[in-house]
């Protein structure tokens, strides 16, 4: 097949104040028309900035492009005029990006942006019917009411086809997705995926397809390339690829992938960072991360070799032999890992409710209510792992802040070791929270940047008076600093001299400062790359056994779920729908809902062990979640279930038991005498 | 002793000012994140250049802080204890000595020797007549009055001479000892500093350092012996009067935010935080406080405190301590009617910052809210007290001198730009017309506030985060 796009060599440098950033370093890739193409890489791997500078859209004037072309027929992008780039951006190669929030102009109503891509000479009668076929095209429903709205009024999905019906209405040969579906939800990803083929299918444009998850690759690509530190290490067809890896780099983000199959054993972590792009490399990138790397790879770069399809840059694949033989017989890793039995239960929750009034009119008067929590009842055992699992804006994270008394709750009990701490005054609770601790989701913003390492980490012992003597906590922060895994010379630095992982593990040892019993991790690694993620996760399992920690586990991530958890909770609306040991509710899924969430996990068919058995009827859900303002009447699921019943739309489900252990709310299964 | 120091209370204020800026300045230097945006500003040549104007003016009115009191030479068998001079001088009147006691009967233009108005003279054949009296100071060591223009020539090629050698030692002792790399020679240093090759712009510094040096060598050399910017209508020197400006300037321009900086603070940060009927109360207070128009503020406190001083007229025995009472009562109503602005953006700071996961967390481990809020919020928020602190300076310069003119600033008494331009509007209804004070007003106020904005802008571009890329 023709190469619709022939990039050869490129290479994007930035002039920083710290010396010049080689982010793109000698990439060569081959797009075919109609291909789907998905470059695959970790954060700072240079991915997105290759991309932009196809498009030039680099910032200026930091960004520059060193050497290389990029021909889209004939034409080179990089030496193409601005003017030119205009005929070009829009009409041959159109872009999305990852947040649909900013990506769309918040006074422009939706159809006006979406006309300006359609050439100004059309008639405006035929523009308007461009548009209108456009958001039809991309299951945005009313499309003729659509067209007058601001992106104020449209969810997160939505406005993500609608920026998806921008870039396709000039119609372009080539679509660059960077990372699209990264900021959703992932039911709305697997609906955005699904589209993004089906439209590609029958458009017939290639696409270049950014993203750092494998199972997303797996699922809309082609060919795969995979790029670490400004160059591309390997790139095959998606059978060879998925089915034999052969960088060790690649082998390892394959491993480092949590699931229930790693179960029983620590995850695979790549030790180290990326390294620092200001440095001319001498031999291989990844050598001194690899497992393998012996003299030759730190002296000499690595070529680029291919064979029947499947090239990758590493020395194992240099010898007589030929690609399909390593050099070196890759050695498996695993630590087999001890499971916890069912303790105490340390942490209750009855019948919590946390609602947010809205305030409206001049005389500020509550005309609702958020539901964000509406009647959940959970436990937490010592030692144990609940996992809190839902969609976003399903009210997971306003539980972890309730429990820990960050925001009122409107109603129910939270029973900490005996303790009503829902009815204690704010000084009467200081002591008692040092028990309980908490981990966020942004490493960036979890942390004072005003403050030195020392001084977070002493901040608690202080307060909660452990360690009085100052050369206590000074001994006691570089305990804990050793204990997840930092040396002591980090006390004397600040937060922004870390990276993302390193400062999650900050936020780690910080909340072991106080020595606490029970700690809530509110999606503690969404924000970081896989193989940081699994450092985390391999962390936060090595602390609990050597502490008996527990954890409330709030996550999106299903695959973290299965690693990590011991029960699972699914949350939709604020309330609970089903609840379980982790693999009743992942093996046998009985809610649809669950069901549904599980189908819409993309999966690298093979990789997986024992693929949850979802019945083919679940499918995916409807539409997004509803707004917890106005859940719907009766079974809050019934407006995007596909099994509903008439008595779904007037009536909550009470819980039903499928074992000792699992609970359902559905309306499919008879119903009991739930533990009210 | 020959002299008793007094210390009025804006001395003591800006004492303290100057205090707590040493103190920040030590703070910084051990800070990274304060140090790294300190650093962006030295190296941008235009703001240093700025700094460099600007602590023109900020050395002339510390030395012009520095009060006292001399003793009279009484015969000791007279007095049983020493009786000093009701009089309060500064270092500044010393140094400038005969720029302030050159004092000519009236208005005279920039470097006459002849009085501007016409008087009455009685020669000594006993008929009266009409003439342009020859100044008593200005030009009286020449000979003849044609030698005026050679002499001013001379006088101007000394200081030149004199400003040269001065800023050559300069350049050489920065070239030396701050530009210098180890090993290097001092002349490739000195090259280096002239070609502009260093990370600190010293040569945009050296440059607005000779034109600081030039000016004050001119002034050395010719303000004794003539009036270079005229004089005013009693006669006295209107170069001094300007000089004498800077001090009230600069104290309306630092102090009126030292007055409102806790209130912004303290009231910003709480209402932030805490939320409920404490943002309410304060919110209320604010938006009542910035409803009235603030003339009517400033007009009411001044007014009322002229009250109380005439009711009170011994507290105040010396003319010193009343100007001074007035000029910081001004600072102090002027804080209250401008402390609103900042305190609704730290509101709106605090607000942004109580729900980041850093301040959630130092909840979550049991820390008190004060301490959260001095060690959290405070220092999250300082670019902002800063930023502010800067850009608000010009702006009290200037509101100094519509006040005073409108008749509310400072006391009338006092040196300030403000009363010089009032004074001017009469000036300039003569004919011919007196320019002079107005322009020298104009000058010296220009000057330093373009410094200030320049050096503000810089401020704020490596402080705001915005702004960085």
């Amino acid at each position: 097949m023709p190469a619709l796009l022939k990039i050869d060599g490129l290479k994007v440098w930035f002039d920083t104040t710290g010396g010049t950033v080689r982010a793109v370093d000698g990439v060569s890739l081959d797009i075919a028309a109609g291909e789907s193409m998905a470059l695959l890489g970790e954060s700072g791997s240079g991915k997105s900035v290759a991309a932009m500078a196809l498009l030039q859209l680099l910032p200026q004037p930091a960004g520059r492009i060193v050497a290389g072309r990029a021909l889209l027929g004939e034409r080179d992008l990089l030496r193409t005029p601005e003017r030119d780039m205009r005929t070009v951006r829009g009409r041959r190669i159109a872009m999305i990006f990852q947040e649909p929030q900013t990506s769309l102009n918040p006074v422009m109503t939706l159809g006006d942006q979406i006309s300006e891509v359609l050439p100004a000479s059309w008639p405006r009668r035929r523009r308007r019917e461009r548009v209108i076929y456009w958001l039809d095209a991309v299951g945005i429903s009313d499309p003729g009411r659509r067209y007058r709205e601001y992106p104020h009024q449209l969810s997160g999905g939505m406005k993500q086809r609608a920026m998806i019906a921008m870039a396709l209405a000039g119609e372009p040969e080539l679509l660059v997705a960077d990372e699209p579906t990264t900021a959703l939800d992932v039911t709305i990803q697997a609906q955005i995926l699904d589209l993004l083929k089906e439209l590609q299918r029958r458009t017939g444009m290639a696409m270049l397809f950014i993203t750092h998850d494998l199972a997303v690759a797996y699922q809309v690509a082609d060919r795969v390339a995979v790029m670490y530190a400004g160059e591309i290490v390997e790139s095959a067809d998606r059978p060879a690829f998925f089915g034999g890896a052969r960088h060790p780099y690649t082998q390892k983000l394959f491993r480092a992938v949590p699931g229930r199959g790693k179960r029983g054993e620590m995850l695979e972590v790549i030790p180290g960072g990326v390294p620092s792009l200001t440095q001319e490399f001498r031999g291989c990138r990844f050598a001194d991360r690899c497992d393998y790397a012996w003299d030759l790879c730190r002296t000499t770069m690595p070529a680029w070799r291919v064979e029947s399809g499947h090239g990758v840059r590493c020395h194992l694949y240099g010898g007589a032999a030929g690609l399909s033989t390593p050099v070196a017989a890759p050695r498996p890793v695993a630590v087999p890992v001890r499971e916890i039995g069912p303790g105490q239960p340390l942490l209750q929750v009855r019948d919590l409710k946390v609602h947010f009034p809205i305030h409206s009119g001049i005389l500020r008067r509550v005309v609702g209510q958020v539901r964000a929590v509406d009647g959940v009842t959970l436990s937490v055992g010592t030692g144990r792992t609940l996992a809190l699992v839902g969609e976003s804006g399903c009210g997971k994270t306003t539980i972890g802040k309730a429990i820990l008394q960050l925001v009122a709750p409107t109603a129910g009990e939270v029973l900490f070791e005996d303790t009503r701490l829902d009815l204690m005054t704010p000084s009467a609770l200081r002591p008692l929270r040092r028990r309980l601790q908490v981990i966020f989701q942004d490493p960036y913003a979890s942390l004072d940047p005003r403050m030195l390492v020392s001084e977070i980490l002493e901040e608690g012992m202080h307060a909660q008076g452990i360690e009085v003597a100052t050369a206590g906590r000074h001994s006691r922060a570089r305990d804990l600093l050793e204990q997840v895994g930092l040396g002591a010379e980090a006390l004397t630095r600040y937060p922004h001299e870390f990276s993302g992982g390193q400062r999650q593990r900050l936020c780690i040892a910080r909340a072991l400062s106080v020595e606490p019993r029970l700690i809530i991790c509110d999606e503690p690694t969404s924000a970081l790359d896989v193989s940081v993620q699994a450092q985390i996760l391999n962390l936060l399992r090595r602390l609990q056994q050597e502490l008996s920690l527990s954890y409330l586990f709030i996550t999106h991530n299903l695959g973290v779920v299965e690693y990590l958890a011991h029960e699972v909770a699914v949350m939709y609306l604020g309330r609970l729908v089903e609840t379980g040991v982790v693999h009743e509710v992942l093996e046998g899924p009985r809610h649809p809902y669950t069901q549904a969430l599980l189908a819409a996990v993309p999966s690298i068919a093979g990789n997986r062990t024992g693929n949850a058995p979802v019945p083919p009827s679940a499918g995916l859900p409807r539409g997004e979640a509803p707004s917890p303002v106005n859940p719907p009447a009766g079974c809050h699921y019934h407006s995007r279930c596909p099994q509903a019943m008439a008595q779904c739309r007037t009536d909550y489900p009470a819980p039903s038991r499928i074992s000792a252990t699992h609970w359902v709310r559905c309306h499919l299964y008879p119903a009991d005498t739930g533990p009210s | 002793m020959p002299f008793k120091l007094v210390i009025l209370w804006t001395d003591a204020l800006i004492y303290l000012l100057l205090a707590v800026s040493i103190a920040y300045g030590i703070y910084a230097a051990r800070h990274e994140h304060l140090r790294a945006p300190w650093r962006q500003v030295r190296r941008n040549p235009l703001a240093m250049a700025a700094l460099v104007v600007l602590a023109a003016y900020i050395v002339t009115g510390l030395v012009d802080s520095i009060h006292f009191r001399m003793r009279l030479d009484v015969p000791r068998a007279q007095a049983r204890h020493a009786i000093y001079s009701p009089q309060v001088l500064s270092v500044l009147d010393l140094l400038c000595a005969p720029l302030r006691t050159h004092v000519e009967q009236t208005y005279s233009a920039p470097f006459a020797l002849y009085a501007f108005t016409p008087q009455m003279v009685r020669r000594p054949d006993g008929s009266h007549v009409l003439e342009y009296p020859r100044l008593r100071y200005a030009g009286a060591a020449l000979k003849v009055p044609g030698d005026r223009g050679r002499d001013i020539a001379v006088r101007c090629l000394r200081g030149a001479v004199e400003s040269l050698i001065l800023w050559v030692a300069v350049a050489a002792a920065v070239a030396y000892w701050r530009v210098r790399r180890p090993g290097e020679s001092a002349r490739a240093a000195f090259g280096r500093l002239i070609r502009g090759e260093t990370d600190t712009p010293w040569r945009a510094m050296l440059a607005s350092l000779g034109a600081v040096i030039l000016s004050v060598a001119a002034v050395a050399n010719l303000g004794g012996a003539y009036h270079i910017l005229g004089t005013d209508q009693v006669g006295q020197d209107v170069l001094f009067e300007a000089i004498k400006s800077i001090r009230t300037g600069l104290l309306i321009g630092t102090l009126t935010t030292l007055v409102m900086l806790p209130f912004a603070l303290a009231m910003g940060v709480m209402a932030g935080y805490f939320g409920g009927w404490v943002d309410d109360l304060i919110q209320y207070i604010y938006a009542t406080l910035s409803s009235i128009p603030s003339v009517l503020l400033i007009v009411a406190g001044i007014l009322s405190l002229d009250l109380y001083m005439a009711n009170h007229a011994a507290a105040f025995d010396n003319i010193a301590q009343r100007q001074d009472m007035r000029l910081l009562s001004l600072c102090v109503i002027l804080g209250v009617t401008t402390w609103t602005g900042l305190c609704r953006l730290l509101r709106g700071e605090t607000m942004k910052l109580r729900n980041m996961d850093y301040i959630q967390a130092a909840v979550a481990l049991g820390v008190r809210s004060r301490r959260i809020m001095t060690r959290h919020i405070i220092p999250n928020v300082m670019h902002i007290v800063l930023i502010n602190v800067v850009l608000n300076f010009s702006g009290l310069v200037l509101a100094e001198a519509v006040l005073s003119y409108v008749g509310v600033g400072v006391d009338p008494s006092m040196n300030s730009w403000g009363n010089m331009i009032n004074g001017a509007r009469l000036e300039m209804a003569r004919d011919p017309v007196v320019w002079w004070s107005l322009a020298a007003a104009f000058l010296f106020m220009f000057t330093m506030v373009l410094a200030a904005n320049l050096f503000a802008d810089a401020v704020r571009d490596a402080f705001d985060p915005r702004m960085r890329k």
